[in-house]
């Protein structure tokens, strides 16, 4: 656990606030489970302060039971204080690039270059 | 006449030639080698002769041969590095090669390499894995010189990435330099640098590529990396010089994006982030370390510097240690009907921090010495804390590699040369890994056990294995750690075995 606590924290997985009712929750859950199933577009992904990520049934009915739990849903409530939109970048940390100056991590370089398979 | 007589002389030299290859009885092989460069230069003059005899009579055609001849004496990649590579045609390449490289040492090896840059320049409808079995046949009869291992880790990265071909290629520093062609060297260098750039890290390119030797891609990412990362006593390339790098270098036109950004890069002033944003200053505490913690997450470990870093532990301990926080966590959990369990929330919640910061730290991109300048670690801090945690695994890790490679050695049980080599990569990885975490402490810590295992193994490796290069390998990097510690009684003993060569 380290990016998840962000990651796959149950409050941004349902895209509710930690102040929510218990109510509040179950509707939210059993609505995005049912617009899953339906395979509709908005459901598939959910913001985070670090960034996008995938949403599945799975997902939504583990954040749902963790959130039953109030014990856990303590702790979940303290790492999810921010808000679920990506964090605006620090001032002096240019978005993607290194701060060595260098321009940050180029992914495909191994096959670019002639050291890794081609794409 | 003369014609049965020139491929009865090819003949004797080439049966010769396959008897002899790959023995490790050099002064042997060299007089061979001697004898081969001095018949071929024979035959050339011989048929010339004949040739430019035979011109007089309008056979033209005999100028072939002498020409041949030359070619091959002068030349003798020139079919494998022209044609068959650039083609990607590996069976051609290696077989070629294998030929051609008739006078190298350990043309096999070399071969081999020549055979897998071929494969990564294979047309992309063709189906790799007939060549890569090919090789991978023909890797497993190797008896392990630098060029072989070059070509075992670019299979390796094939297979797994390039990440888990560098730690092999890093052990080629203390390979014998009688096992270490120029030409394998520099694919290796450049193999690190592309990994490197993957990573998005231009400080280790700019030192790597300092060391390397130069070839056209080596030295036009230099020349970035000088620009990326500037050094105040040496000047970075102009935009000229930088066009004519790009101009020499391989693969221009994935280049060209490089060039550019090097070209256009104007140095960056690093604003001061002691002082927090009146934004920030305004938020709660616990929102503001978790927002510091999210800033981490978002970058590459290797570009977060030690200032971040110990900022998030402040930030941690001061809303740990909130009033406020306290008074909120409180609230919500009479909220949710669970009265008194707010001080084992906390626990719980500086227990996950202390877990989050050590997942962050094992990544080994920054040495306690840069977090903690003075080197006193607060062990009542988070990030000093996971800082404690992160050290003991990191030579727990060590010790069991080293003691999983005494057991083996007691065991005698012997693995295939490749994985020997892995072993070995594995286990200095690990060290490396722990000094630059746990700087010179540490690394006392590591080499006491480091020594004793791998001086046995690679006695072993030795007598008994005749896997001489690696032993050898071994030897001079145990030489060297223990000059750069001061132990005097471990060098001398590693002095001896570098001493008994390959």
């Amino acid at each position: 656990m380290s990016r998840e606590r962000f990651l796959e924290n149950p409050f941004y997985v349902l895209g509710v606030r930690p102040s929510c009712t218990r109510a509040e929750l179950e509707r939210e859950g059993q609505k995005l489970l049912g617009m899953l199933e339906l395979g509709m577009p908005s459901s598939k992904k959910y913001q985070t302060p670090i960034g996008e990520a995938e949403r599945s049934p799975e997902l939504v009915r583990q954040a749902m039971a963790e959130l039953r739990d109030p014990h856990r849903r303590l702790l979940h409530e303290l790492w999810a204080q921010l808000p679920a939109e990506i964090l605006p970048e620090e001032p002096g940390a240019a978005a993607g690039g290194s701060e060595d100056g260098g321009p940050g991590p180029w992914p495909d370089a191994p096959s670019a270059l002639g050291f890794g398979a081609k794409k | 006449m003369i014609l049965l007589t020139i491929g009865l002389v090819l003949a004797l030299i080439l049966s010769k030639l396959w008897r002899k290859d790959d023995e490790q009885t050099e002064p042997k092989s060299e007089d061979l080698r001697l004898s081969l460069r001095l018949a071929g230069w024979l035959l050339f003059f011989g048929s010339s002769v004949y040739a430019l005899g035979q011109l007089s009579h309008g056979a033209v055609q005999w100028l072939l041969v002498p020409l041949g001849l030359l070619l091959l004496l002068q030349r003798p990649m020139f079919l494998v590095q022209q044609v068959f590579l650039p083609k990607g045609w590996v069976k051609w390449t290696y077989r070629g090669a294998l030929l051609s490289l008739w006078l190298a040492p350990d043309r096999r090896g070399q071969a081999l390499l020549y055979g897998n840059l071929a494969l990564l320049r294979a047309p992309l409808h063709h189906d790799p894995r007939a060549d890569e079995e090919y090789l991978a046949a023909h890797q497993k009869k190797l008896p392990g010189g630098a060029a072989s291992l070059v070509a075992a880790a670019m299979l390796l990265a094939r297979r797994e990435g390039l990440a888990a071909a560098v730690p092999i290629l890093r052990c080629l520093d203390t390979v014998d330099d009688t096992v270490k062609p120029d030409w394998a060297m520099a694919v290796a260098c450049e193999l690190q640098l592309v990994e490197l750039i993957r990573i998005g890290d231009w400080r280790k390119v700019r030192k790597l590529s300092a060391e390397c030797k130069k070839t056209p891609l080596i030295e036009f990412l230099a020349g970035c990396a000088q620009v990326f990362v500037p050094v105040p006593e040496e000047a970075a390339p102009s935009r000229d010089r930088l066009y004519w790098l790009w101009l020499r270098a391989p693969q221009k036109q994935h280049l060209w994006r490089l060039l550019e950004q090097a070209q256009d890069h104007k140095p960056t002033v690093t604003e001061p982030t002691q002082n927090p944003s009146p934004a920030m200053a305004d938020q709660p505490r616990l929102a503001a370390a978790l927002r510091a913690l999210g800033q981490l997450w978002r970058r590459e470990a290797h570009l977060v510097r030690p200032e971040h870093l110990r900022k998030v532990g402040e930030l941690w301990d001061q809303a740990l240690a909130d009033k406020e926080t306290e008074r909120m966590v409180m609230t919500r959990a009479l909220t949710l009907t669970i009265p008194g369990s707010e001080h084992k929330a906390l626990q719980t919640l500086r227990t996950q921090v202390v877990a989050t910061l050590h997942s962050y730290l094992r990544q080994g991109a920054m040495p306690t010495s840069k977090l903690f300048p003075d080197g006193q670690i607060p062990n009542r801090s988070v990030l000093g804390e996971a800082v404690l945690a992160v050290r003991a695994e990191l030579l727990e890790q060590f010790e069991a590699a080293t003691t999983k490679l005494e057991e083996r050695t007691t065991d005698k049980r012997v693995l295939p040369w490749l994985d020997e080599w892995r072993e070995w990569a594995q286990i200095r990885d690990s060290y490396q890994r722990l000094e630059e975490f746990g700087g010179a402490e540490a690394r006392r810590l590591g080499w006491t056990a480091l020594h004793r295992q791998a001086n046995n193994w690679a006695c072993w490796l030795w007598n008994a294995r005749g896997e001489k290069v690696l032993a050898n390998a071994v030897f001079r990097f145990l030489l060297r750690e223990s000059e750069a510690l001061g132990d005097d009684r471990t060098g001398q003993l590693a002095k001896k075995n570098v001493g008994s060569g390959l």
